[in-house]
């Protein structure tokens, strides 16, 4: 059998394919090819924006930028730095700043969105009886009365919480101008706040929105300064209605006892601001 | 009977491809200067960085185009090896 090429290697396609270069014993390496110790080019691309970010969001602070070396030599390199530009940025509001997932396409990702982490209430897909106290208690007292509508649904607010009933009509939502005018004690201070949370109407996005309705929402905001700026202002405003929250939920939280010691503050809260919108409706929100 | 002639045709072609740099090099000069590499020396070199990472993939683009048309040339019989081997 013939073994003779009609396209004999000699006259290999320059440039493209030649294989005399590459079958010499030492390769002949163009002078100018300095990739050696260089990135490859899609880390290369991921420095340039991880670089454009520092910018963006830290324009006072070049130091940052002159201070990390790429010298990246595989994903999870790169993964710790995207990582290092996150946990800065969660100084100024929180974002999800570790990466589990070391893919260069995650990680990537990191980049052109902001990974956010709202602080809100997701009330239909969290489990209630995981909440602590009196989140559960108003959830309940807002969702599960009993409907005269549908007179066979049992009113589970009622079995839930026989102790603590409060009136059928009293829905906090419309008492949330009435309890802070009430200049309630600490930690009952935050019962308004708390009120609004859970009805989404504080009006601070991190407190009106929680993960999965951001995710469902049309997801994380792209990387712009008017964004990042009015995020971080955002959660400045946040991050104190947040600890006072915190106060109120953690009060009294360790044993039945101190969570009804609990809900008895926060119904009578409740009704003395019912009351009041009774005796003069302009109260109410 | 037009089979063989493809082949010569295609070999044609690629003979006739211009010799051509690694659009990459300028990068690799510019950027293996730089010791340590930050990010800021990455920063001041953004535009050369991403026109000759345009022309990379522009390139391995073209060859791909290559490639998908030499997928739809037949199964040529060549002398050193039988059809269907």
């Amino acid at each position: 059998m013939q073994t003779n090429s009609p396209y004999p290697l000699a006259h290999s396609a320059p440039g493209i394919l030649d294989l005399t270069v590459t079958l010499q014993a030492t390769p002949s390496v163009p002078t100018n090819l300095t990739c050696a110790n260089i990135p490859p080019l899609s880390f290369l691309l991921l420095a340039d924006r991880l670089a454009e970010l520092y910018e963006m969001v830290f324009p006072d602070r070049p130091e940052w930028l002159s201070s990390e070396v790429v010298d990246w030599e595989d994903e999870t390199a790169v993964a710790a730095a995207v990582e290092r530009f996150l946990g800065r940025v969660s100084a100024l509001f929180p974002v999800h700043d570790d990466i589990w997932d070391v893919d260069l396409e995650v990680v990537e990702w990191r980049l052109y969105e902001i990974p956010v982490i709202p602080m809100g209430y997701d009330i239909w897909h969290d489990e209630w009886e995981d909440l602590k106290e009196p989140a559960p208690y108003l959830l309940h007292m807002c969702y599960s009365r009993h409907d005269e509508d549908r007179s066979y649904r049992r009113d589970e607010f009622e079995d839930l919480y026989p102790d603590h009933l409060t009136p059928r009509y009293l829905e906090p939502h419309r008492l949330v101008e009435t309890l802070r005018q009430m200049a309630l004690p600490e930690p009952l201070d935050a019962l308004p706040d708390l009120i609004e949370m859970l009805d989404h109407s504080t009006g601070n996005s991190f407190l009106d929105v929680g993960e999965l309705s951001l995710a469902e929402g049309g997801g994380y905001p792209p990387w712009n300064r008017e964004d990042v700026e009015w995020l971080a202002e955002e959660w400045q405003k946040a991050k104190p209605i947040l600890e006072r929250l915190h106060r109120l939920l953690d009060w009294q939280n360790n044993t039945p006892e101190e969570i009804g010691f609990k809900l008895t503050a926060v119904r009578d809260a409740l009704q003395d601001a019912y009351q009041q919108t009774l005796t003069c409706p302009a109260a109410t929100k | 009977m037009n089979q063989p002639l493809a082949i010569d045709i295609l070999v044609g072609a690629l003979t006739a491809v211009p010799e051509y740099d690694n659009p990459l090099n300028p990068i690799y000069e510019v950027l293996g200067r730089q010791r340590p590499l930050t990010l800021q020396a990455i920063r001041q070199h953004t535009q050369l960085l991403h026109d000759h990472a345009d022309q990379a993939r522009d390139q391995t683009f073209a060859v791909n185009k290559v490639i998908l048309s030499c997928k739809r040339i037949p199964p040529t019989p060549l002398p050193i090896l039988p059809l269907g081997f």
